[in-house]
């Protein structure tokens, strides 16, 4: 019985693991660690020159963008992000009127909360104090729930590697942000349209832009708290459902989503056991029951056909001796005519 | 029971099931109804009160009434049909001369006639309308209406001064309390929303019932006197596709109603600098009076009172000529001016900052002490234009953007021919002539933040580095890029690209 | 009734030339994906990483080897004696089920040497996927200790069989413990992507449509895979035709409850969460043929062929579940996903991926034959007849 039992002890310990971490915790809520950086995006400054690609690109050790930044035709395309290029610039709006084109830089969103890291079942991936998250190569396993389940469709894979493929995202240049630098998008911006800093202050410098100027933007800043916020911080002066995001989503994290059903495997671990043994438990005494009721009729049966072949018996017995007097009787009677017949022949003599 | 009937009553619930489903699918798929120009909303007036509030909701929707679809099939039977004739004319009002405002005698006579006439119909055998309460009260969605208000602009009016022959008393009249009657006084006439109101108070009809009477009938007449005439239906007025297409006038003689050339805007109580107001250049630049005059003829003041800013929305005087977000004050027009192209290169920019000297190009005139009211004869000086400074050292012709070069040229910013251009412009156009008389305010588009004077501040002394998170300052390399391709975006030029401006840098000077 | 060696031409059937070129097959295109990566045997993206192997392989899988735990469940815990023929073959599918999705798992996983990472190096346990490969680890070791019997019967081991035999009951209990927490997870892991799937297949309670649909689809396997075994390994069966058409009929019940209850309940998620207007679209319609053409109906085929005694209208409508089931999990994990991609970007499989596929079912035919004519899975070992 080895297995099961150290299996059922695992399976206890790795749901109330999950429990724990699911926040099952009740009341309590985590703002994120303080301090934390963000990323800035103006996209009424983007202009589309794609410099934010190249120095991507040239920092991650990737080939350069393809087609070049100054080749326009690229944007008669939505792009996603490759495992060759971890952000890519599209254009949301054609030129029209008096308003220019709009167009909006596309990564990884570095959510407060990441719908990648809870779903990651060897916990591949991390969320810096810092802000950026991180990913872990040397336990992935390859399974790609989290390219599956990223809301913005910012991870990719490298289906293209036999032995050591791996997850790849926009890294918010953690590497420079330790030393002290910007992210390489943030510092080859010309239009400053990526503004890298504190993540609470950007709130606030976003809030002072849209109000110095409210014809210009939209009165909302996107990532404050979509699916529990983001550290990509977007304004703008186009609905932002027109720049490919999703708009009017929950301010609930995608870990939370998942974590209300979470919380039951401990609840069924612990409670099949004992019901499922109290039904097998409940079966088998109506078995046995019925058994013992099937049983004592068969006794019963027995017994009466026990005294019912006693009484047939004797009755057939006293039957017998009656038709075997009857028939001493006959015979003596006709014994007796007979003698006297005989005897009534030899007097007339 | 058996096997067939079993499945004839599968067959029905499925049936049933599917008629659901795409009774579902009817309600709502997200797109917005369209209600036609000619569709009228028949709505009681509400008055407060005269429901509980439980049975508001359990109303009927209102009715959307299709005068154009009624015109078609009762035509023929002209427009007294529904409309009756007094004096002579047309009433707008439906099967009754006035109104009383009771709810439940309209409401009664609306459901006699209507009801009545359908009735009617289909007694006949012709096509009718509803006869269920529901037929014409429906839930519907709500609809975006294609109705379009009409307004008179100076070339629309001035064809029908022509068509009446200048008599001006066809149509503009005052009510004499005194005599309690409607009298044409010269040099009184204004617009019909100036008196008539969104409701009938009265024998003063609103605004619309009062214009179609009187537009509607003079057109009738004229057409059945085979006269040029506007339109009678709806649309002909009311659709943005025939607003669209009405014809425009390229010369309109000025309406003359005493109106001043030149005059001071002024008001006793208040202490600053008087405004000397070209009245007869803003006619020129307006296409009706309502333009600023949007409720009465009078003057702003004789409305405005000076700072009452009431929570009915009153708005105050000082706001009534300043406040940018209007359309109808003097600052707010005065913006929507520098959103023009030749314009917004530097005024995008800049935003809500207006220059400290700003305020002196309207405010030109004396100081009066308050309580006085007398102020010199008006006289327009004409504005003074500076001519552009020499090239000089102060006044580069070129400037060699070069203390960022590195994975490009330096940049060779033609200075002389941008400020040159926008002179020119800036010359081509009255209003901005007035405000950029002195060519040193041209600098502020891009030396912003700096005193206008000779040799402003250059970028880089201020956006040496990047300010702190919360404060909005772009180090040196956001701050050229944001203001150059910003502008040329803003006054559409084409050169947006990174070679359009500096050269790729050759392979020594790099890295 | 064990088949003596056959000599080497009887080998040569259609059934095993054809087998054996797939799993030929199969095994090329292994050996390409193993060394050129993912993208040279698939059409996998970055936008569809998941495509026909877990789709298919994966979840579908899971699905249809559901049989086991329901069975086991329905004769050791409930007492329904009369079910005891099917037993032992419903265990075996499961059994082989879930080892080839594991194999399936193997083929698509990017690093699956690393497979045990998870509980060796490093846990993930707020993952639902980490809660899945725990219980179908263990899972798969409890339906192999669960088809030990017949082969310790077979190979005359008789202690280590009366210690498997005695452990039935935890095994049953331990079974379906792992296969509700298993089954409906594989539905909770799309509480994750909210906006990839489409409304009308995400609810909340997605877990608990995956795990009544898998009931269902346990119930439909039973009879489809005990229908065919009836033909196919006609010398092996034991029971008489009507125990077996009375056993399919009594299935057929089962099945009509359970696809009642899961009709039910997916119409209920439409409309606690308003979505009734969908079904005016496009994806309305592919819902609704799968709501209606491929859970009501047979839901009905069940109920009439119940009430009218007619095993030939249950196995019919047993089919019909089978291939509703596929469908929905095609439809949860490719089909209705990622439903506001455009076009090009969605995905079609690769020829490769389908070839895989089908090589790694006819493993599991193969294999099972091979059981099945061997070992008393069909029919009672003379030993241990009339044993628990």
């Amino acid at each position: 019985m080895s297995v099961s039992r150290r299996g059922f002890l695992q399976g206890i310990a790795a749901g109330t693991l999950a429990a724990g971490t699911a926040g099952a915790t009740g009341y309590k809520h985590f703002e994120g660690y303080p301090g934390r950086y963000g990323l800035l995006h103006d996209v009424n400054l983007c202009v589309g020159c794609r410099s934010c690609e190249a120095a991507c690109n040239q920092v991650n050790d990737n080939p350069p963008p393809e087609p070049p930044p100054a080749d326009k035709s690229v944007f008669s395309k939505m792009r996603r992000p490759t495992s060759k290029q971890y952000t890519v610039v599209n254009l949301y709006q054609k030129e029209a009127d008096s308003k220019p084109p709009v167009y909006r830089k596309q990564q990884c969103m570095h959510c407060n909360e990441p719908c990648c890291a809870s779903v990651c079942f060897v916990h591949a991936f991390t969320k810096t104090p810092e802000g950026p998250v991180l990913y872990d190569p040397s336990v992935c396993v390859g399974c790609r729930y989290c390219v599956n389940a990223c809301p913005y469709y910012a991870l990719s894979y490298e289906y293209e590697k036999p032995f050591e493929p791996r997850v790849v995202r926009c890294t918010m240049c953690y590497p420079r942000i330790k030393q002290g630098l910007k992210p390489a998008c943030a510092e080859a911006c010309p239009m400053g349209a990526i503004k890298f800093g504190r993540r609470e202050d950007l709130i606030k410098l976003a809030r002072e832009r849209i109000r110095k100027r409210p014809s210009d933007y939209i009165d909302h800043v996107y990532g404050e708290h979509e699916f529990g916020g983001t550290s990509w911080l977007v304004i703008g002066g186009t609905s932002f459902g027109k720049l490919g995001l999703f708009e009017g989503v929950t301010h609930e994290s995608i870990p939370e989503l998942g974590s209300g059903f979470l919380s039951v495997v401990p609840l069924i671990v612990s409670v099949y056991p004992g019901l499922l043994a109290g039904i097998y438990a409940f079966s088998k005494r109506k078995e046995r029951l019925a058994r013992e009721e099937r049983e004592a009729a068969v006794c019963e049966a027995v017994l009466k056909a026990g005294e019912d072949t006693k009484q047939k018996l004797s009755s057939a017995a006293e039957k017998a001796k009656k038709d075997k007097d009857n028939a001493v009787a006959q015979a003596v009677k006709k014994a007796l005519a007979e003698a006297e017949k005989a005897s009534g022949k030899e007097g007339s003599k | 029971m058996t096997i067939i009937k079993r499945r004839q009553a599968v067959v029905c619930l499925a049936g049933v099931f599917m008629l659901f489903l795409v009774g579902c699918g009817d309600e709502t798929t997200g797109q917005k109804r369209t209600v036609g120009e000619s569709v009228i909303t028949l709505e009681l007036p509400d008055v407060p009160g005269a429901f509980p509030a439980s049975f508001i909701d359990l109303r009927r929707p209102p009715v959307e009434y299709d005068h154009a679809a009624h015109v078609k099939a009762l035509g023929k039977q002209g427009c007294d049909a529904c409309h009756p004739i007094e004096g002579g004319r047309l009433t707008p009002l439906f099967k009754r001369k006035t109104d009383t405002g009771n709810r439940d005698e309209l409401t009664e006579l609306y459901h006699r006639e209507c009801l009545g006439c359908h009735k009617q119909a289909s007694a006949d055998g012709k096509k009718a309308g509803p006869l269920a309460c529901s037929g014409c009260h429906a839930i519907r969605q709500k609809g975006v209406s294609a109705w379009r208000e009409i307004r008179f602009d100076y070339s629309l009016h001035f064809r029908h001064v022509k068509a009446k022959e200048e008599k001006c008393d066809s149509c503009h009249h005052v009510f004499d309390k005194l005599q309690k009657k409607l009298v044409y006084k010269k040099k009184s006439e204004s617009a019909c929303r100036d008196c008539h109101g969104k409701r009938d108070e009265g024998k003063k009809l609103s605004l619309r019932n009062a214009a179609h009477r009187d537009c509607i009938n003079c057109h009738l007449e004229r057409k059945a006197k085979g006269q040029k005439a506007g339109p009678e239906r709806c649309v002909g007025c009311h659709s943005e596709e025939k607003q669209l297409a009405i014809e425009k006038l390229p010369v309109v003689p000025r309406l003359q109603r005493g109106q001043p050339n030149l005059t001071w805007i002024h008001s006793p109580e208040i202490k600053t600098a008087a405004v000397l107001f070209d009245h007869l250049r803003h006619e020129k630049a307006s296409s009706s009076c309502s333009t600023c005059h949007h409720k009465t003829l009078k003057a702003c003041r004789e409305c405005h009172k000076p700072g009452v800013k009431g929570t009915d929305g009153a708005v105050s005087l000082e706001q009534a000529y300043h406040l940018t977000s209007s359309e109808h004050s003097c600052a707010g027009c005065h913006k929507k001016q520098t959103a023009k192209k030749t314009c917004r290169g530097c005024h995008y920019i800049l935003g809500e900052q207006a220059g400290k000297k700003t305020c002196r190009v309207c405010h030109s005139g004396p100081k009066m002490p308050a309580g006085q009211t007398k102020l010199p004869q008006p006289m327009q000086a004409p504005f003074e234009l500076d001519a552009l400074p020499a090239i000089s050292a102060d006044f580069p012709e070129k400037v060699s953007i070069a203390s960022l070069a590195k994975d490009y040229q330096a940049a060779g910013f033609p200075h002389f021919k941008i400020i040159t251009a926008l002179n020119k412009n800036v010359r081509a156009n009255g209003l901005a002539g007035a405000f950029h008389g002195k060519t040193s305010t041209l600098c502020t588009g891009c030396h912003h933040h700096s005193p206008p004077g000779m040799r402003p501040a250059a970028c880089r002394s201020c956006h040496d580095k990047e300010g702190p998170d919360m404060v909005d300052k772009p180090g040196l390399f956001s701050a050229y890029h944001r203001q150059c391709i910003g502008c040329h975006q803003e006054m559409g030029i084409k050169k947006q690209g990174c070679t359009d401006c500096h050269k790729k840098a050759s392979r020594e000077v790099a890295r | 009734m064990n088949q003596p060696a056959k000599n080497p031409a009887r080998l040569l059937t259609p059934f095993n030339i054809i087998a054996a070129v797939i799993l030929a097959g199969g095994a090329a295109i292994g050996l390409l994906r193993f060394t050129k990566g993912l993208g040279a045997a698939t059409n996998l993206s970055n936008d569809v990483p998941w495509g026909l192997w877990i789709g298919f392989d994966v979840m579908t899988g899971v699905a249809l080897a559901a049989g086991g735990f329901t069975i086991t469940t329905a004769v050791y815990l409930f007492g329904m004696k009369e079910y005891k023929p099917i037993v032992r073959p419903a265990v075996l599918t499961g059994f082989l089920g879930y080892a080839l999705v594991v194999v399936g798992l193997i083929v698509d996983l990017g690093r699956p040497w690393r497979l045990p990472y998870p509980f060796i190096v490093q846990a993930g346990p707020t993952s639902a996927m980490f809660e899945i490969a725990l219980c179908v680890m263990l899972y798969l070791t409890t339906l192999f200790i669960e088809s030990t019997p017949a082969a310790f019967e077979w190979l005359g081991f008789k202690r280590l069989r009366k210690l498997v035999g005695s452990m039935t009951i935890a095994l049953t209990i331990f079974g379906l413990l792992l296969s509700t927490l298993h089954q409906s997870t594989l539905g909770a892991m799309f509480l994750a992507t909210p906006t990839r799937l489409h409304p009308l297949w995400h609810s909340t309670y997605i877990p608990v449509h995956f795990f009544v649909s898998a009931i269902a689809a346990g119930i439909s396997m039973l009879i489809v895979e005990g229908s065919l075994s009836h033909r196919v390994f006609r010398d092996q069966i034991e029971i008489s035709h009507e125990q077996f058409d009375k056993i399919t009929i009594g299935l057929g019940k089962a099945g009509a409850v359970v696809l009642l209850t899961y009709l039910i309940i997916k119409v209920m998620a439409i409309g606690l969460e308003n979505e009734w207007h969908y079904l005016a679209t496009p994806y309305g319609a592919l819902f609704l043929i799968e709501l209606l053409g491929f859970v009501a109906l047979p839901c009905f085929g069940f109920l009439l062929g119940y009430r009218e005694r007619r095993p030939l209208l249950i196995r019919i409508s047993a089919v019909i579940t089978v291939i509703g089931i596929i469908f929905n999990r095609l439809n949860v994990s490719i089909f209705a996903y990622n439903w506001q991609l455009p076009a090009e970007r969605r995905y079609i499989p690769h020829w490769m991926e389908i070839w895989v596929t089908v090589a790694i079912v006819t493993a599991g035919v193969v294999v099972f034959r091979w059981i099945v004519k061997r070992m008393p899975i069909l029919h009672e070992h003379p030993e241990w007849r009339g044993v628990h």
